[in-house]
Formats: C-alpha cells, structure tokens, sequence
C-alpha cells in the first residue's frame, strides 16, 4: 500500500508476542470493565421486572389469610419499603456479595443458586459435547460428499430434532427408552445413566445448528484456492481439508458455544422440568412461579456473568486462533 | 474412511447406551414417593406448601391427629383435651415421647412450636391459623395450657397441623439450619436432602408407635405429571402424587401398578364477582349459570367419575356441613328463560379469569356449557402470581367468574365459607350482612349447637343468592406399585407409618 | 425436487390450511362433546367422522389442527418481522458509527441476551395480561438481539469499504448511505437469519403453551394442542403427534428455504 495513503483504523500492533500481550491485557479489562456494566443492567432490569409481576407473600400463605397477616409479612420481609429504598438496599448487598434470603425457602439466595449451579452445567457441558460429537461429523461429512446420501437423508433426519420442541423429545424418549426398553432411568440425577436422556434431549437442539456450521465451513473450504491447488498437486484434499477446515470451523464453532450459553438457560428450563434435573433452570422457574425475587436476581446474576465471562473468553480465542481478527472489531 | 468412523462412533454410542442399566435399588423396605414439587422448607412453621409438609409430617409428630377412617380428632403428642373456659384450653401430653437426639418431649415444646409461630418477626406464614391464640405455657411438664382471644372453634382443627419441634434445639441452631436439619419425634428422620432433587428419611427405631415398617423412604420432586407415571412404570418410583383422571387408564392398565384414591376435603367452586362491574351483580344472571353447568356430566365425562357433586361448598365431613341445603339443578332451558328476563336474550359475553395452575379442561368444559345456553365466556389465564394479585383487588375488577378448589386443612365451615364471602374478606366478592352476622357468631362459640344453627342460616343465603357454585369434591388420585398397602386418607396427609411395602 | 422448493411448497401448504381454516375444516374447533372425548382417529359419529380423532373434551383434532396452523404462522410471522426489523435496525446502526454507540449498543445487546427468556415472558404477560400479540411481543424482545449481533458484523465489513468511504467523504447523509449501500449487504444474512428463526419461533411458542403463557384456551395453536396432548403419549398418541408433526413438518420446511436462501445469496458457496 503507498505510503501516504491510511485506511480508516488504527494500526494493528507491529511487535511481537509481548505487544500482543500487551493488547489482550488491555482488552480483556476494557471488556471486563464493560462487563461489570452489563450485570448492573440486567440486575436493575430484573429488580424491576421481578417487582412489577407480583407479591411473593399472596403466595406463601394459607388461602384463608387475612390481609393485615399479610401485610405485616411484607413489612417483616421489607416488601412494603418505597422502591428506591430496597433497590439501594439491593445494590449495597450485591457489591458486598449478599444476594439477599429466599423468601420461600428461608436459605441465602446465592447459596441455593451456586448449589444447583453444577448440574445445569454439567447437562449443559454433556449436551454440547454430544452435540458437538455428532453434529460436526455429521456436518462435516455433508459438505465433502455433497449432494450424496449423507448430506440428503442424515443430516435432515438429525435436523429434525430442532424442528420438535424439547418437552416433546424428552417425553417420548422417556417413554420408549425408559418405560418401554427398560434401559435408563426415567428422571432424576446422581448418576451417569440419568445424564444420557436428559443430555440428548437438549443437545438434539444445538445438533442442527452445528452440523449446519460445520458443512458451510466446509464448503467454504472446499472453494478456497489452496485446496485447488493440493487437488492439481494430486494431494489427498481429504487430509487438507481436515486439518484446515478443522481451524477455520473452530472459529464459527466458538461464536455458536457462546450464544448457546444463552439458549441454554433457555431451554435447560423444560429439560429439568420433564426430567426432574435439579439444575438452575428449574429453580429460576419455581422462583418466578412463586415470586421469590432475591432467588430469581440471583439465578439471572449467576447467569449473566457466566454468560459474559464466556463471552470474553470466546473474543480472545478468536483473536488468538485468527490473528487476522482485531480484539475490539468482533461483534460480541 | 470418515463414514466408517462415524459409524464406528454410532456403534460405540450405542454400546454405551445399552450398557448403561437403570432401576433403583429394590429392597422391600425402601419406598421411593414422586412429589409435585421440591420442599421449600423443613422448618414445619416456616412454610405453607404441601410438598414440604408431606415430607416433614413423617420427621416431626403433631400436637393432634385426625382419624384416617372417621376424621374425628384424636391425639398424637396430646393425649388429652379440655376447654377449661370458652378460651382456655388444658392439653395432656404423652409420657415418654422422645426427640430423636434423646431428649424427652414435654410441653415446653409443644408451648414453643406455637409460640415461634405468633413472633411476628419470625414472620411464619401460618400465622394467620394461629393468631387467635394469645399465649400457650406448660404450666406443668406434661401439660400445655393454650388462651385465646375470643373463643375459637377450630382451635382444635388447627392444632392438627401443628408439628412440635424441639425448643433447645431450635434455640441452640439458627433458622436456615433448623430448615435444613429437621430433628423431630416422628417416625423418620432426615438422611440427606439434595434441593430441587430428592429427600432422604430413615426409619426412627425409637419411635414411640413401634418401629416403622418402611426403613427407607426417599421423596423426590418430579413437576411433570407424565414423568411421573413413567417413574411408576419404569419402576423408579412407587408411590406418585397428583395424578389425573386420564392417567388412571394408564395406571389400572398396568399389572404392575394400582389406583389408590381418596376424597378429600377439597371442594371445587365456581365463584362470580357480585360486587365489581360485573352482569353477575344480577341474581338472575347468577341463577341462569347456576342451572346451566351440568356438574354431573362433567364429574362423569371429563373425570372419568373422581369427583363427588356437591350441593353446597362443603363436604358432609365438614363441621357446619347441612345436609338439608338444595344445590342447584341441571336445567338449560330455566337458564335461557333467566338470561331473558334479566335483559340478556340476544346473549351475554363474560369473562372467566383463571391460571394455568387450576385444570384447564375445567375450564373449557365450563365454557363449553355456559355456550349452549347462549353466554359467551372469554378466558383469561394469567400465572398465578399475578392471577392471586387480581382477583384479591378491592376494586372488583377482575373479571366475572373464577374456578377454584378450596380447603382449608381443617374440615370446618369456618375455613372454607368465611374467608370466602365475608364481607371485606381478599377472596370475596360478595357482600351480605346477614352472611356476615351468621358466620361471625359461628366462629365466637365454642358451642356445637349453636355454630350449627348459624352455618345452616349463612349455607341458605349463599344458596339463595348464588355467590358461586359449588361443584364437587374432590377425590385425589394416586399411583402405587402394587405391593403398596396404603388408605389414602381425606386429609391427604401422607404418613408413611402407616403404609406398608409388600413384595 | 431440490430441497428449496419442496420446503417452499410445504410452508406453502401451512399457509393455504392457516388462510382456508374454515373451508377445510370439517367442524368448528370449540364444539366440545364431553361423551366423544380421546376417541382414536376415524372414529364415526352420527356429525360426521373426526379423522383424526378428538381431543380431552370431545373436540374435533383435524379442525383444530387446522385452525391451530393460524395461531402459529401468525405468531412465527409477526415475531421474526418485529424481531428483524427491530435487530438489524440496531445493529446497522451500531456497526456503522461504531466507536462509543457502537460499544454501547453492542453491550446492550448483550445484556438483554443475558436475561432469561422464561422471566422476560412472564413479566410481559403479568404487566400486560396473555394474549396472542404479548406473545408475539415476548418473542420479538427476546430474539432481537440475534439480527443485531448479524447485522452489526456484515455492517463493519460493508462499512469500510472503498465506495462507502468515499461517497461520506463526498458529503453523503449517513442515513441515504445505510439505506442504499449497507443495507443490501446486510439484508441477506438478516434473511438467512430470518428464515431460521421463523421455525424457532414454532418451536418457541410450543414452549410458551408449556408454561401456560402462550396463546389462550380455547383458540388453538401448534403449541397449545401438543402441549396439552403431552401426557397422553402413551393413551391417546393423536393429540401430540398430528400437531407435534405440522410443526416439524413447517420447521423443517422453513430451514429448507433457508438454506436454500442461503445458498443463493452467499456467492462464496456453490
């Protein structure tokens, strides 16, 4: 490029690993900085949907309660309190780590979240892995052989599980490979048996969308000049393609494990319903349901960071995997 | 090359899959019950839900009991009972009841359960059952004096949901432990409890009715009604909670299983807004959906015949239940007749407002009957949040009819027709002195007679004016495995004492 | 048949069954017959023959089946339109002045990534009450962010193109620039997007009725029909699997235009 003439951006760093360093530090504060910000939104957010949807005392008591019982319940539990006052109550407690006591099962809120924080993980972990297990060979193999069997009849037949809805999946799984073939438990946790439905059932939903991602990856691959090239050279193109394809599919692959995280708790809901997981997804459910706000902040805070945190992690992999990508010009 | 390695990942998959056995571990001694829902708490005063209480009913012993084939109260911690004055009440406590750390069980504690109950701080959410009791002492070791502010009938009902909890051991934890560390005088005792998945109770030897018959009892919490049955034909579990009409098919198809069922004292109602912006203000409008639900038809259609019909909103178990009440007829065409002379010929739009937590197929059905006479009903479905929030508004606003199944754990008119149309009450929409006279003086006597006389006025003023609709009494159903020897009892407490595990 | 066309035809079909419900439909949708309740598929009655059986209170699962197409291909429809609109407008916008609104914007997608699905749709129909529009109005606040994230990447690279850079330099409005040189580019990824998520928001919906907050008894919906029919799956199969089925048959239908969409607009892949 002539001298004189500059492009629109600043100048990506010239030096060498310690330059680089340098970059990944400073963008790692700017976005953890950013990302303190992001759980101050969501927090106000919820603080304020969570009031605005109802009283929590209504729901704790016997139906014949009087409503001077309940009154004074609210005041004991600091409901009755003008809003500014319990959302400054609310902030100090978070600064200092206090989510506050669950209204319903009289347990620090926090505590309850972080105890049931590791099964949704672990089904979410077991549900991505599977799905990765599956959905990228599948995905894969479509793109090389396109047109051909796989890329007609499997990989369809594999998208079908996003096209049902999950309570949908989950029950009849329950129900042929449970009731019927007598093969793995039919709900609960504890052991690895009672991972495996559960896990499929959530992970048939991200299949799809990484089998898609792995055979766009591979058809892009497959139209770049080198592979013309190892194809004239009379190089076998499986074995490039494997080991480039793989590379460049890591990237899209990231960005889809990111914006799971979010699906996740989404749809982790329904799986822990039909399957009795006791994860987080059902405990932020039963929450809403029963109005106890400080366990429903706390679900959403434990949520949003991990969710966050990922999300930086996700930004300096990219750059590091493709040193073409500038930290600060992603999306996320 | 990579097909067969997919293939091979297939197979491998597979293998695991199948190696991979499921059943739990079936001693004839351990049951394992499918909850609806996770306990909140096993602190007996600081919740009001049934999945804590069915757990924490077999690790704590109440004061009284009710007789699972008569309902009559008998005693449990107390042996005996007299109402010394109108509000004075003596109770003798058992001999030799005993914690399960070793400590003996006296009246202090049974003094203590209550009164942490009334310490507005501790901010119990069955204060309201208890706050006609101004104090309780043990004026003696094994007896429990209890005073109330006027004189209060159902005293008794209400101590039958009363645990005792060990005063020095209480005082000694905090709160948060003393929820999740129960320790009682009852039959089990807690092993484990993992939140959100399952509890654990192991058999008291030392309990003071024998040693139990079940050793291990594991409650777990499965919301989703058709996980459940398939926990009980996987053999997961042998014992499962709310079940519907239509799982029974499934259960009694099974040569596994059996349908246990129960009448409770649940009565399902229909409730109208009288006092809002409503058409229900008119009587007549009132009578017209009276005459035109065929309460029958929908006990026998849509629940298969678990539901009892009633003609008032209690059950003949009840005390103020009045047998000469006349309930209301199926009659569609008095019905059209009522509409027209009320004004509404050309048809009537009303809105029914509801929750997904009630069965919606009720509430369609409703709306399916109330079209054949010509009125338009609109359902309005709201979580049940926001659903208590409306309906308990005292502008009236929420609409024109609302389905609901009331009990108040205590088998007594008090609990069920005061709180839901005494004037002022959050639950009521409706307004009438004479209602109000009759069950206020109900509840200040402690004499049978009397209270008697009053329900019977106060039941013919909610017939003749139609407020709601009683509909039927509820009858719950259960599936067991078949070795299960259980009475599901009207109160619906689940007392594993009393079941046994056959093989 | 290439794969395009045939899920053209099939939304196709969703699409003629949503807007001739009441000349295909053999019966009303709301006539309950308590008496007829979960009879099996072809079974006669003195009305007519309920095809494909009925369902808990005796109604007609063909009628309903094809009424319940309406509900759902309204609520698909109107989400993704309000959600695409709504996403690519702030992503375009983000990744055009980038900088600090583009920073701020970006985290404000993030943020309302991060909140629960399950919350957001509870506080909308507890402020709002439950309606078909709410529903439609959950979905659309909830899925935004995804077009945003698109549109907001295909706008960067769009944006520091020669021609763009110098028709600013030139003097052009920022808004004709977005409008005529941006938004071509970055319409066909928010399609490809759009074509996806119209299946999402089935499926979507299904879970809404799940929870009891989706469209309102007795009007019916994919969704409703097969969550209700949830707990007969063993007894009576029909409830679950006839609407079960139209959505994965529509689902599939819409993925298949969107690859296909796809495909042809992404002139990297042949």
């Amino acid at each position: 490029m002539p001298a004189g003439c500059r492009r629109d951006r600043p100048p990506r760093p010239r030096g060498g690993l310690e330059d680089r360093n340098a970059g990944v530090t400073r963008f790692v504060t700017v976005r953890l900085l950013q990302a303190v910000i992001v759980l101050w939104g969501v927090s106000t957010l919820v603080f304020a949907i969570a009031r605005l949807s109802g009283d929590p005392v209504a729901l704790m008591v016997p139906q014949g309660t009087p409503p001077d019982v309940m009154a004074r319940m609210r005041h004991t539990l600091g409901l009755d309190r003008p809003v500014y006052e319990q959302y400054g109550r609310f902030l100090l407690g978070l600064v200092r780590g206090d989510l506050g006591t669950s209204y319903v099962q009289d347990a620090p809120a926090l505590r309850l979240v972080l105890q049931r924080l590791p099964y949704t993980a672990e089904l979410g972990v077991a549900a991505f892995g599977l799905a990765l297990a599956a959905g990228m060979p599948l995905g894969v193999a479509a793109g090389i052989d396109r047109g051909g069997w796989v890329d007609r009849i499997a990989l369809p037949f594999m998208l079908i599980g996003q096209a049902m809805p999950s309570f949908w999946t989950g029950l009849l799984l329950i129900l042929v490979v449970s009731v019927d073939w007598h093969l793995l438990p039919s709900s609960g946790s504890g052991s690895l048996a009672t991972l495996i439905l559960p896990a499929v059932t959530l992970a048939w939903l991200s299949l799809a969308t990484i089998a898609r991602m792995s055979r766009s990856a591979v058809l892009e691959e497959l139209d770049r000049d080198y592979v013309r090239t190892a194809r004239a050279k009379g190089v076998a193109p499986r074995r490039v393609i494997l080991r480039h394809v793989l590379r460049n599919a890591a990237l899209p692959i990231i960005t889809v494990a990111t914006l799971d995280i979010a699906n996740l708790l989404g749809g982790v809901v329904i799986t822990e319903s039909i399957f009795a997981w006791p994860g987080i997804g059902r405990l932020a459910l039963e929450a809403i349901q029963s109005r106890d706000y400080t366990v429903v902040q706390a679900v959403v805070l434990v949520g949003t960071t991990v969710f966050v945190l990922a999300s930086v992690v996700t930004d300096v992999l990219y750059s590091v995997i493709d040193p073409r990508i500038e930290l600060g010009d992603t999306s996320a | 090359m990579l097909v067969k390695r997919i293939a091979l990942l297939l197979v491998c998959f597979w293998l695991a899959l199948a190696g991979a056995h499921a059943g739990p571990a079936f001693t004839a001694t351990a049951l394992t019950i499918d909850l609806q829902g996770d306990p909140a708490t096993l602190d007996p005063a600081k919740q009001y839900d049934t999945n804590s209480y069915d757990v924490y009913r077999n690790i704590y012993d109440n004061l009284l009991r009710r007789n699972p084939a008569t309902s009559a109260i008998e005693g449990e911690v107390a042996t005996s009972w007299k109402a010394v004055s109108p509000t004075v009440w003596r109770f003798s406590i058992r001999q030799g009841l005993m914690f399960q750390d070793g400590t003996p069980l006296t009246a202090a504690d049974a003094a203590w359960s209550i009164t942490r109950i009334l310490d507005r701080q501790f901010n119990s959410p069955q204060y309201g059952n208890f706050n006609t009791i101004t104090s309780a002492t043990a004026t003696d070791p094994q007896t429990l004096t209890i005073e109330t502010a006027r004189p209060y009938p159902v005293l008794l009902a209400q101590l039958v949901n009363l645990s005792i909890v060990s005063a020095k051991y209480v005082q000694a934890h905090d709160e948060p432990d003393v929820a999740a560390h129960p320790m009682g005088s009852g039959a089990y005792r807690l092993v484990t409890w993992l939140r959100g998945d399952h509890a654990a109770l192991a058999a008291n030897p030392r309990f003071w009715r024998g040693r139990p018959r079940i050793d291990e009892v594991t409650f777990r919490a499965v919301p989703e009604d058709a996980t459940r049955v398939a926990d009980l034909q996987s053999g997961r579990a042998q014992l499962a909670l709310g079940l519907t009409s239509d799982d029974a098919a499934t259960i009694k198809a099974n040569p596994k299983l059996q349908l246990l069922s129960g009448p409770t004292e649940r009565v399902a109602y229909l409730a109208f807004n009288t006092l809002g912006p409503s058409p229900l203000r008119d009587a007549r409008v009132r009578e017209a959906v009276a005459d035109a639900i065929d309460t029958r038809a929908l006990a026998q259609s849509l629940l298969g015949g678990y539901a009892r019909p009633v003609r008032e909103f209690l059950t003949s178990a009840h005390v103020g239940y009045d047998k000469a009440i006349a309930g209301y007829k199926y009659d569609p065409a008095s019905s059209k007749r009522l509409l027209a002379e009320s004004g509404h010929a050309g048809g009537l739009t009303l809105v029914f407002t509801t929750s997904p937590t009630y069965d919606q197929r009720i509430v369609q059905a409703l709306q399916g009957q109330l079209a054949q006479v010509g009125i338009n009903v609109k359902i309005q479905s709201y979580d049940f949040g926001t659903y208590l929030q409306k309906i308990q508004s005292p502008q009236h606003d929420w609409g024109d009819l609302r389905f609901g199944q009331w009990s108040c754990a205590c088998l007594d008119a008090d609990g069920v027709i005061y709180p839901l149309f005494h004037t002022g009450s959050i639950w009521s929409s409706f307004s009438d002195p004479a209602f109000d006279r009759a069950v206020d003086a109900a509840r200040s006597t402690l004499d049978a007679a009397t209270r008697s006389q009053n329900y019977a006025a106060a039941l013919q003023v909610l017939q003749k004016d139609i407020p709601g609709l009683p509909l039927w009494q509820v009858i719950a159903l259960y599936g067991a495995d078949r070795g299960l020897r259980w009475r599901p009892t009207p109160d619906e407490q689940l007392f594993v004492f009393d079941m046994t595990l056959g093989g | 048949m290439p794969s395009g066309t045939l899920g053209a035809a099939i939304l196709a079909s969703a699409l003629i069954a949503a807007l001739g419900a009441p000349y295909l439909a053999p019966q009303s949708p709301f006539a309950q017959d308590l008496i007829m309740r979960l009879r099996p598929p072809a079974t006669h009655a003195p009305g007519g023959t309920y095809w494909l059986g009925t369902d808990g209170l005796g109604r007609d699962v063909l009628s309903r089946l094809v009424f319940g197409a309406r509900a759902s291909l309204i609520v698909a429809g109107l989400a993704v339109v309000f959600s695409g609109a709504l996403g690519t407008a702030v992503g375009m916008v983000a990744g055009y002045y980038r900088g600090r609104i583009g920073a701020v914007l970006m985290r404000f997608v993030d943020t309302v990534l991060s909140i629960p699905f399950l919350l957001l749709a509870i506080a909308v129909v507890a402020v709002l009450g439950p309606s078909l529009l709410n529903t439609v109005l959950v979905l659309g606040l909830t899925r935004w962010p995804r077009y945003a994230r698109v549109a907001f990447g295909q706008t960067l690279a769009t944006r520091t193109r020669e021609f763009v850079e110098a028709a600013r330099a030139l003097g052009s409005r920022d808004g004709r620039l977005m409008r005529r040189h941006v938004l071509p580019d970055v319409l066909p990824s928010a399609v490809v997007v759009a074509t996806l998520e119209i299946g999402l928001m089935i499926v979507f919906e299904a879970a809404l009725s799940f929870l009891g907050l989706g469209v309102q008894p007795p009007v019916p919906s994919w969704g409703s029909m097969l969550a209700d029919g949830r707990n007969y799956l063993a007894t009576a199969w029909w409830l679950a699997t006839f609407p079960g089925l139209a959505i994965m048959l529509t689902v599939l239908g819409a993925n298949l235009v969107g690859d296909a969409v796809r495909d042809r607009l992404d002139p990297r892949v042949r």
